[in-house]
């Protein structure tokens, strides 16, 4: 299961006096077992990039393939793309709109057509993936939910379609520090399990702790991409871009300012633990001549 | 999808003379143009009224590819008083005869007329409205209706009313594009089926908004009391219209307009 965007642009409302070209000549190959974290400034084209990957949106010029074939070509089943590559939106509570949890979980399922026995047991398995597992909760109108609740209820809407690759904007933004936490977690989860993610994020954290690749976007176009020990290296260009570095970046940045060797690929907190560790024994040693 | 094809409050966004104007002027203007055009009683007294929109068009740099917009929807309306113009009125002169119906010269020229009629309204009520910021527009016609109050005519609520309309169109259509891609992305299928599965298939998508519409209502609610929104008692403006030369040299052209159609209708 492979994505392939070739030279791919998009312009909004074109011809009109407000048209908008968000992005520009755009190649990215998104690869089986890739986290890939997509940052970028706001409005530099991430989640118009995010709604090609499932063919939401048409672009005006290039092409999306999976697998190999163009899904906008005649006679592509457009439902075969939307049962491989899962999108969940930016404020993805907004959505919702059954009478029950469960059965506003069990829209995307149902539109695959599949069994109600099927149905009913994902429904059951993306709710208690979410941390909603709770019964009485299923039973509940998604309308008398917490923001947080109902952020995760969305999720599980598209969790319950089981897609191959899960294309994520921004999941976290707006979580207090738990559900976050418990959030990332549950997409690493699925990561490990073989799912494809693609995760649109400003958080510079989360993307050194948990992407295996990282794409930066600036002005609709591609700056960067590449592992994030790589993009995290280039710290100035990012912040040029109006991006930031992790913490343990800047942590590393201002140590080396003030003369201590904090070695310049470090930037998450294990790395930055030996690091320091190193620093201080190499310190005591010091200290005992 | 295809909710980016609705233009509601089609603003041309140009710096000029007609966009200028005073809206107060452009929407008496307007009715006046109107009447001018219903005035007009043979073809000939359509020459002024198409001069006008063609220099209304120039001086604003709106092309007239954007007025002819505005005609297209109603492309049935007008076909169909051409068809049953043409063939139901009663006339002289025979110029064609299809064997089950005869076309008349009269009621050719008359079918003709009766459809630049309806072209030309939507061509002028499209120039104020290209013109016109739809917030600047309710302005002048809130202000054009105060005098109502007299008589208990709510002409304030009415424009706040209409304004925050206007507001929240495009707002609500960006909500609803999003809501039916995030319904899109979890298979749903807006466009295929029978009537009744078609309308079975809003409902993912008009809850969701009518929800989010009434907590924006709400919000917005409170956030006008926070700033102390009473009512239109006491409430000064943050544009001030004045009305300027541009306006009285518009009012003259109106009224040469008027008095050359006027001219033409004796003519004739
Ligand atoms: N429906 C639309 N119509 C017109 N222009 C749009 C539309 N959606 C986005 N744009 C424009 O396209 C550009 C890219 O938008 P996009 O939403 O992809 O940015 P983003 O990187 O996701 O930003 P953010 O971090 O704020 O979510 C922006 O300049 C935006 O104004
Ligand atoms: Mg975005």
């Amino acid at each position: 299961m492979q994505v392939t965007l070739e030279n791919v642009t998009h312009t909004y409302q074109p011809g009109s006096p407000f048209q908008a070209t968000a992005i520009r000549n755009v190649n990215l190959e998104i690869r089986e077992g890739d986290f890939l974290a997509l940052i970028g400034h706001t409005g530099s084209g991430k989640s118009t990039l995010a709604q090609h990957i499932n063919g939401l949106l048409r672009p005006t010029e290039g092409r999306v393939l999976l697998d190999g074939k163009d899904i906008h070509q005649k006679g592509y089943d457009k439902k075969e793309v939307r049962r491989k590559v899962g999108l969940v939106f930016q404020y993805p509570e907004h959505q919702l709109f059954e009478e029950t949890v469960a059965k506003d979980v069990a829209f995307g399922p149902k539109n695959l057509g599949l069994s109600p026995e099927e149905v009913s047991e994902r429904v059951t398995e993306a709710l208690r993936r979410v941390g909603l597992g709770d019964p009485a909760l299923a039973e509940k109108s998604p309308f008398e939910l917490s923001g947080g609740q109902m952020r995760r209820v969305a999720m599980a809407g598209v969790l319950a379609m089981r897609p191959q690759i899960l294309v994520l904007d921004e999941p976290a933004a707006g979580l207090d520090p738990q559900s976050r936490r418990e959030m990332l977690d549950m997409i690493s989860d699925l990561h490990r399990q073989g799912t494809t993610v693609v995760m649109v994020s400003h958080a510079m954290d989360d993307v050194a702790h948990y992407a295996t690749r990282a794409v930066v976007m600036e002005k609709g176009a591609i700056a960067m991409d590449g592992a994030p020990e790589e993009i995290f290296r280039h710290g100035e260009a990012l912040e040029k871009m109006g991006l930031d570095v992790p913490s343990v970046c800047k942590l590393g940045m201002y140590l080396r300012e003030n003369g201590l060797p904090f070695p310049q690929d470090a930037f998450r907190e294990d790395q930055a633990l030996s690091a320091i560790l190193t620093l201080w024994k190499g310190g005591k040693r010091h200290g005992a001549q | 999808m295809a909710l980016n094809d609705i233009t509601l409050g089609q603003y041309y966004p140009a710096d000029s003379a007609v966009h200028r104007m005073d809206p107060r002027v452009k929407i008496l203007l307007l009715i006046a143009l109107i009447v001018a055009i219903f005035l007009a009683g043979n073809l000939l007294a359509f020459v002024p009224v198409v001069a006008l929109l063609l220099a209304a068009s120039a001086l604003s740099h709106v092309p007239i590819r954007m007025m002819l917009k505005g005609v297209k929807p109603l492309r049935f309306i007008l076909v169909l008083t051409f068809v049953l113009n043409v063939f139901f009125l009663q006339g002289e002169t025979v110029l064609v005869d299809l064997g089950f119906a005869m076309i008349k010269t009269e009621s050719l020229i008359t079918a003709v007329h009766y459809t630049l009629r309806l072209v030309f309204l939507v061509l002028a009520s499209s120039l104020l409205t290209l013109t016109t910021p739809p917030i600047v527009l309710t302005d002048g016609l809130e202000r054009l209706l105060s005098p109502l109050r007299v008589v208990h005519f709510p002409a304030h609520e009415m424009a706040m009313m209409m304004s925050i309309a206007l507001r929240f169109i495009p707002t609500l259509l960006e909500e609803a594009d999003k809501i039916m891609k995030a319904q899109t992305a979890r298979g749903a299928d807006f466009e295929s089926g029978n009537l009744i599965q078609r309308a079975k298939a809003m409902v993912p998508l008009l809850v969701p908004l009518f929800v989010s519409a009434f907590r924006r209502a709400g919000d917005l609610a409170m956030a006008m009391e926070a700033r102390c929104y009473h009512g239109g008692e006491g409430r000064t403006r943050l544009r001030v219209l004045k009305c300027g030369q541009r306006d009285y040299i518009a009012c003259v052209v109106m009224a040469l307009v008027i008095a050359a159609i006027l001219l033409l209708n004796r003519v004739c």
